[in-house]
């Protein structure tokens, strides 16, 4: 898995998974930084009952089209559901919030799959001030 | 829906606290002159209430907040306190962060100033240099650098600068170094002025201000007294504070927006994506070719006293609007049909139509392209409503009169350049004098506002008697600065009118302009209130719950509300309390969420208050 990079993501549309409701500022956040740099997203979360500024799909057959890019945010037991959900759906790159969440085996899988990974809060990248810093620390161009 | 302003002011709060952190430094300059090591008191006292402050924010918010106010009251002490052993200044800090701020619940919400309370504990534990400062020009950048920040509390400031002078005189000391060394410009511009805790309203803060200043100087000249005096200011404040329900700042802010995409001038073209004419999404220069003549020749075909030639009956004309479904064009989309009805059975003498050309949204340039290529028509809308009603006056209410030619018997008003001068009552007042008050609306005094591309629609409703299911709108790029007129059918799916003239673009928001504005969903289509489509980048609210209590959003609330008053009931979940503060009154025009300096959305805040109170009601 790969450092988060300025061309990890091609094209532009992305499916972030795990948009939170509970974490709304910070989802907001990541969504109007893709969308500020030209970037569709596609906001989707399994749970229901849930109220959201934008709107969040629920099913991955609820989307007009599957992105070829996607961006996961939830924890390590999640991430391999869904994680196993994308394979074969023409997802080509997945892009986790940190390193932590997927382990050696679901990297395999994603390989093995033709998908590229990488690790990174895309905010360092496509967001702005104390973020941008953050990325310039850690090394993330 | 959560609507809001697409752009927003760059200053913030964190801004203000900066620049008074900069001249407080300046404050220090003869003491560090004096002593060296006083520079690393002053860093060790600043690193000491940043440390408190993170803390304290992060317990209070779970997150970090800016601490410029915590260096900034710091900053304050040690300028002070100078010749205080350190332990003792640390004290000082410590004591006003956690007792004059956060044990009331953080910025914002403290009832005294910060620095006070724990100049206060100082004062009553060691012997305070008085005068306050060293005698020293040196202080003279401090002095004038310090007069900008009166504005804050431009009464209480010079309330209290003018008592410490009258101070000065009496006692036969009025001198510049005696001027600086008291400090006059210091309590009078940074201390008085902090927001927070001393009162906005002008007669209040002015008197409290000065019995302050020269309390303190000539009747008990002991430092400890000017914190007391300040400190009595902060509690007649809140006391102040919670009598008035409104606004009570005598500057009230009439904003002139800058136009966020320039007019296309005479290289204007409609773009008609309606397909009424088989030519679907091309240049429909044709519209503007067919009536621009109107235009070049300086020849209108009609006035307002045509009307007695109208050949179709009054009847017929008010059944074509209503079964047209003739509606406002302004944003509100009100039944036009209701409108001239009420006007027409309003029991006055006078009546009057006022033709809103205002346009003052700073995104919006459909209206002004319609009154300058399609005048003649809209003319024509005049002369079928005066018809109808037999108006007294007839105005056209503009901001730029520039290339205009209207007939002599259309009176036309040139408004101010604000936002938001179009809104109807405001625009009432601002032509006619007359104050619309908020249990009435504007026909039962005779006065008609109607848009002028609702007088156009309502030429095409009566004259081609067709249906009103297409209308004029602002197309824009905001990130690029352009935008276009265009014409498209109501219905018509959002992005599908974006990929025809900006195509590729992500963002796309809608609304009644840039100042009222929400993001479109995939299948949001074009409905009787939009305006204005475009595609930016986000605002970027931040949302700080750190309310300095500027009250900038309440002078710029074109109805006086006390906006922050009535978040802060809604954030405690209290929005069933903000009647009180006339919440039921906002006009949903999103000046306090583009001013607000900490970046909060407050016109959301307001909305659900209003939303609250009318379930409530
Ligand atoms: S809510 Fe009003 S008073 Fe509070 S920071 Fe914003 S503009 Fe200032
Ligand atoms: S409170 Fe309402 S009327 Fe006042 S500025 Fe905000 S949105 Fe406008």
């Amino acid at each position: 898995m790969r450092k988060l990079s300025k061309d990890f993501i091609k094209g532009n549309e992305v499916l972030f998974i795990g948009y939170s409701s509970r974490n709304s500022a910070y989802s907001k956040g990541i969504y109007q930084a893709f969308a500020n740099h030209n970037i569709k997203v596609y906001p989707y979360n399994t749970k229901e009952n849930a109220t959201y500024d934008v709107k969040v799909y629920q099913s991955l057959t609820e989307l007009p089209k599957i992105p070829e890019n996607a961006f996961i945010l939830l924890n390590r037991e999640n991430t391999e559901k869904a994680v196993k959900q994308l394979i074969g759906r023409g997802v080509k790159r997945i892009l986790f919030y940190n390193a932590k969440m997927a382990d050696e085996k679901l990297l395999k899988e994603c390989e093995k799959a033709g998908i590229e990974t990488a690790a990174g809060c895309p905010m360092m990248i496509y967001g702005t001030g104390f973020h941008k810093f953050h990325g310039l620390l850690t090394g993330v161009k | 829906m959560k609507v809001f302003p697409l752009i927003r002011r760059k200053w913030s709060n964190e801004h203000i606290m900066a620049g008074v952190f900069f001249v407080l430094i300046l404050y220090h300059i003869p003491q560090w002159v004096h002593s060296s090591f006083e520079i690393l008191v002053f860093l060790l006292m600043v690193a000491e209430s940043l440390v408190i402050d993170s803390i304290m924010n992060h317990f209070r918010y779970h997150r970090m907040w800016c601490c410029v106010s915590a260096a900034v009251t710091a900053a304050m002490l040690s300028a002070m306190t100078y010749g205080i052993p350190l332990w003792g200044r640390m004290a000082g800090v410590a004591a006003a962060l956690l007792v004059g701020k956060h044990i009331w619940g953080g910025t914002g919400r403290n009832l005294i100033n910060p620095a006070l309370s724990g100049l206060l504990l100082l004062a009553l534990l060691f012997d305070m240099p008085y005068p306050y400062f060293t005698e020293s020009y040196l202080l003279i950048p401090a002095a004038i650098f310090s007069l900008p920040f009166l504005r804050m509390r431009p009464f209480a400031g010079i309330g209290l600068i003018l008592g410490m002078m009258s101070a000065l005189l009496l006692n036969g000391d009025f001198t510049l170094t005696k001027l600086l060394s008291y400090g006059v410009f210091f309590w009078g511009c940074l201390v008085i002025t902090d927001p927070v805790t001393v009162t906005a309203h002008p007669v209040v803060g002015a008197v409290a201000g000065f019995l302050a200043g020269i309390s303190s100087l000539y009747y008990f000249p002991v430092q400890i007294a000017i914190v007391i005096s300040i400190l009595t200011v902060n509690l007649f404040s809140a006391a102040t504070e919670s009598i008035y329900k409104r606004n009570t700042r005598l500057l009230k802010h009439k904003r002139a927006l800058r136009k966020i995409v320039p007019y296309p001038g005479d290289k204007a073209h409609v773009i008609d994506l309606t397909g009424e004419k088989g030519n679907r999404f091309t240049a429909a220069s044709e519209i503007k070719e067919k009536y621009i003549n109107a235009m070049n020749n300086r020849q209108y075909r009609c006035n307002v006293s045509e009307s007695k030639r109208v050949e179709l009956s009054m009847d017929s004309i008010l059944e074509r609007i209503r079964d047209n479904d003739v509606f406002g064009r302004g944003g509100a989309a009100f039944p036009t049909y209701d409108k001239i009805i009420a006007v027409k059975e309003a029991e006055v003498p006078q009546k009057y139509l006022i033709i809103n050309g205002a346009e003052c949204d700073p995104g919006l340039i459909h209206d002004r392209w319609l009154i300058r290529n399609q005048w003649d028509l809209i003319m024509k809308g005049i002369v079928l409503l005066n018809h109808c009603v037999g108006f007294t006056t007839v105005y056209l209410a503009v901001k730029d009169v520039s290339d205009l030619q209207i007939p002599k018997d259309i009176t036309v008003h040139k408004i101010k350049d604000y936002y938001p001068a179009g809104a109807e009552k405001i625009l009432i007042t601002e032509v006619l004098k007359i104050q619309v008050g908020p249990e009435k609306i504007p026909a039962d005094l005779g006065i008609l506002v109607l848009n002028v591309q609702t007088v156009y629609s309502l030429y095409e409703a009566v004259i081609h008697n067709k249906t009103m299911n297409s209308r004029f709108l602002t197309v824009a790029d905001l990130r690029s600065k352009r935008a276009h007129v265009v014409k498209v059918k109501l219905g018509m799916r959002l992005s599908e009118v974006m990929d025809a003239v900006f195509p590729d673009s992500v963002n796309v928001f809608a609304g009644g302009g840039v100042m009222q504005a929400y993001l479109a969903e995939e299948d949001a289509v074009v409905d009787k209130r939009v305006n204005f489509i475009a595609t930016s980048v986000y605002p970027n609210y931040k949302e700080s719950p750190q309310c300095s209590k500027c009250a900038v959003c309440s002078s710029n609330c074109p109805v006086c509300l006390k906006v922050y008053m009535i978040v802060d009931l809604v954030d405690r979940g209290l929005s069933y309390k903000t009647g009180k503060y006339h919440a039921d009154e906002c006009i949903g025009c999103g000046s306090c969420s583009y001013s607000c300096m900490a970046g909060r959305d407050l016109a959301a805040k307001v909305f659900t208050a209003k939303s609250e109170l009318k379930k409530k009601a």
